[in-house]
């Protein structure tokens, strides 16, 4: 049922629930991805560690259930948790159980044969829990443990979400052997008003290298990245800063982009998140979680919930300093079939323009933006922000790309650019745009306008990258300052019937648009071919 | 990302690694013909695969425990393949090292992004599973190992194929002779 709303090259099981990503890794060979999954039906539920590998984090292979809920606990839910690599080539997995009396616990797992490339098989520690909540944090209020960094005392640092009362906050514990553990006098940080903080994470970027760090580096060419998922409003948050190891403490460049109340990871339909460090190709890699936007009639239809992004690669922006940027990791560019060019194609105000690309449910799309001024309209007034979507005009937008759109574009999803009015300096506030609103005539499912703003520098082009993929859209602008992820569910748009168009409907300009797109082959992700 | 080799060889001394590195690559142990019944399997083992030739000679001039049978064969072959990728490494890196011609560089480089995890990972795991009666993983692997070689063979097209001369092309016959092999495994 529904299948055409299946992806062809991004992660999710064969059938059922998935929600967060957890333990994330390279070993052997291999990338691991485990995550929350339900082996018995598409809503959340029964939560176990699915687990899959993968040699370049595009193909995937399914393998058997890697944690399930068998002791006390874990028996309420084998929640999320994070992988340490140790020196000496140990793994160590840290999760969050739910206990029998429903209380979150940090339990430790390790593999049972390091031997094994496949990690098959997990082997808990005998005398779980290693953490229970401490005084003065709720027992609902204590979960997710990140990633460990070691400091130069030799202990090893692990931080963990939480709350009191309104303040989102996260705890610091330091340990030598994962076993026994000791609080640190600090918060590692807190954020009053922002509620709990799920799916912690805490990594360091450098500041003027081309790579990603190993999460124990610091020192004077580094930043360190704090991010929270906020349970009071499901999204994920960032900000960078400068983490005192002293005292295991971090403060936020900019206290008025502190995490929770300033930039966002993704714009769009997106959770839970979690990086880890790639050691293959010294690269920091995101995941994250991409829900459904439709019913959960619909879900338990069709048999399945719930995506992974393509994996992303996080780099600290050199040119505004303020931001990360996100890129899709190159392996996605082993899915290329054809390609095609448009060179400065004008789209005049008020018109759309097909491109003839052939079929456009699996796409990889490059375009770049240029404004010519009418010299007849002189300097128009924009809007401020995306407005109540695409139909929202004004002089200086809004214009773009019209994806999973029908030959009457009865359905369509515009990402797009919207400019607003020049101000006395000549410069432009970019808004950075995704418009469900007309995505599907389907009257039961989430049609939201995704809004952000994007810092554009004075010797960028407009240019944004689209992942498309039956019923996920990924779009990122200015090389993934700013990123929006959404789903979209038509009803007509769909395989050989979905097209693809440029769009303008800024009154005052004409646009010139360049553009690169690949048909994107299948991934073909199927089970681990066992004897 | 790159990787620059240590090793500094001049160019007379590359001469003498590629004379003394010939095809198919020998241990140094005295081989040991194939007795009357090995013979047999041998020959029936390589007629089932791609390269009856290659597959033969390798099979005829390494010694085998007494009893062979086609996993100790398909474990001979597989390591075989990783002492000519291990070579072949070797030989790419030296190359970079020594050229001058920055397209050809990046196109060297990118080869040796496919042999690394070859050498370092696909061709152990193929050999580690084939020990431990693992084909599905084996065969997994060796398709692995082909998709690696092809990818790098595709950098290096008409008059610039000569860098790598033959070294890639036989790699690629001798994980066919495998991929063959593991087949006939998987049959059971």
């Amino acid at each position: 049922m529904l299948s055409w709303q299946r992806t062809a090259f991004h992660f999710q099981p064969q059938t059922n629930w998935m929600n967060d990503p957890n333990g994330p890794l390279f070993y052997s060979g291999w990338y691991h991805i485990f995550y929350q999954y339900n082996p018995d039906s598409a809503v959340w539920g029964n939560i176990t560690w699915g687990h899959a590998v993968s040699r370049d984090m595009i193909h995937w292979l399914y393998l058997p259930i890697a944690l399930v809920p068998d002791t006390w606990h874990d028996i309420n839910g084998v929640w999320s948790g994070s992988a340490t690599l140790l020196p000496d080539g140990k793994i160590v997995m840290l999760y969050t159980g739910n206990t029998a009396q429903n209380v979150q616990v940090q339990n430790l797992a390790y593999p049972a044969n390091l031997s094994d490339p496949l990690l098959l098989d997990w082997v808990k520690y005998a005398d779980n829990p290693v953490l229970v909540p401490p005084p003065g944090i709720g027992p609902k209020d204590f979960r997710d443990p990140t990633t460990a960094w070691i400091g130069p005392d030799e202990k090893w640092r692990v931080t963990i979400g939480s709350k009191v009362n309104k303040t989102g906050l996260s705890l610091v514990y330091r340990t030598k052997d994962f076993i026994h553990y000791e609080l640190s006098d600090h918060y590692l940080h807190a954020v009053p008003g922002t509620g709990m903080w799920e799916c912690v994470d805490f990594f360091p970027v450098s500041v003027n290298g081309p790579n990603g760090l190993d999460s124990s580096v610091n020192g004077p060419e580094v930043k360190h990245v704090l991010k929270a998922s906020l349970d009071d409003t499901k999204v994920d948050h960032y900000a960078i800063g400068t983490y005192f190891v002293e005292n295991d403490t971090w403060v936020p460049d900019n206290p008025h982009e502190d995490v929770g109340i300033g930039l966002k990871l993704d714009y769009g339909r997106y959770y839970a998140s979690k990086t880890f460090y790639d050691q293959q190709k010294q690269r920091r890699v995101l995941w994250g979680w991409i829900n459904e936007s439709d019913s959960e009639t619909a879900d338990l239809k069709k048999g399945w919930a719930s995506l992974q992004t393509i994996p992303r690669t996080v780099l600290f922006d050199k040119k505004t300093r303020t931001n990360l940027l996100q890129w899709p990791v190159e392996e996605v560019d082993s899915l290329r079939l054809s390609n095609f060019e448009f060179e400065e194609v004008v789209v005049k105000p008020g018109s759309v323009v097909p491109l003839d690309i052939g079929p456009a449910t699996q796409l990889d799309i490059f375009a770049e933006f240029e404004i010519e001024f009418l010299a007849s309209k002189g300097i128009g007034k924009g809007n401020v922000g995306c407005g109540s979507g695409a139909v929202d005009r004004s002089a200086l937008g809004p214009f773009g790309i019209l994806a999973i759109a029908d030959d009457q574009l009865s359905e369509l999803t515009p990402i797009y650019f919207h400019l607003s009015s020049i101000t006395s300096d000549a410069s432009l506030t970019t808004s950075f745009c995704v418009d469900e609103t007309r995505s599907s005539m389907a009257p039961d499912v989430s049609k939201l306008v995704f809004e952000s703003k994007v810092p554009v520098l004075s010797d960028e082009k407009l240019s944004m990258r689209v992942l498309v993929d039956h019923s996920i859209i990924e779009s990122f602008a200015q090389g993934g300052r700013t990123v929006i992820s959404s789903r979209v569910y038509p009803t007509e748009a769909i395989y050989g019937a979905a097209r693809l168009f440029l769009f303008n409907n800024a009154t005052d300009i004409n646009i010139k648009a360049s553009l690169k797109i690949w048909q994107l082959n299948s991934a073909f992700i199927r089970p681990f071919p066992f004897d | 990302m790159r990787r620059i080799p240590n090793l500094v060889s001049s160019f007379a001394l590359h001469i003498i690694l590629l004379a003394s590195t010939c095809i198919p690559f020998t241990l140094s142990q005295p081989s040991v013909p194939w007795k009357e019944g090995n013979g047999d399997l041998a020959d029936q083992i390589c007629k089932k695969t791609p390269f009856y030739d290659l597959c033969s000679s390798i099979l005829h001039s390494n010694p085998l425990s007494p009893k062979p049978d086609l996993k100790g064969v398909a474990l001979l072959m597989v390591n075989n393949i990783l002492a000519n990728a291990s070579d072949t490494l070797s030989y790419i890196e030296g190359l970079i090292k020594s050229t001058s011609d920055r397209e050809l560089e990046q196109a060297l480089a990118f080869c040796a992004e496919s042999y690394i995890p070859l050498v370092k990972y696909i061709l152990p795991q193929a050999a580690d599973a084939i020990s431990q009666g693992r084909f599905g993983f084996a065969s997994y692997c060796i398709s692995d190992a082909l998709k690696e070689i092809n990818s790098c063979n595709k950098k290096f097209s008409g008059a610039s194929q000569a860098p790598l001369g033959d070294r890639n092309d036989i790699v690629q016959k001798l994980v066919d002779v495998a991929s063959a092999i593991i087949k006939l495994l998987l049959k059971g």
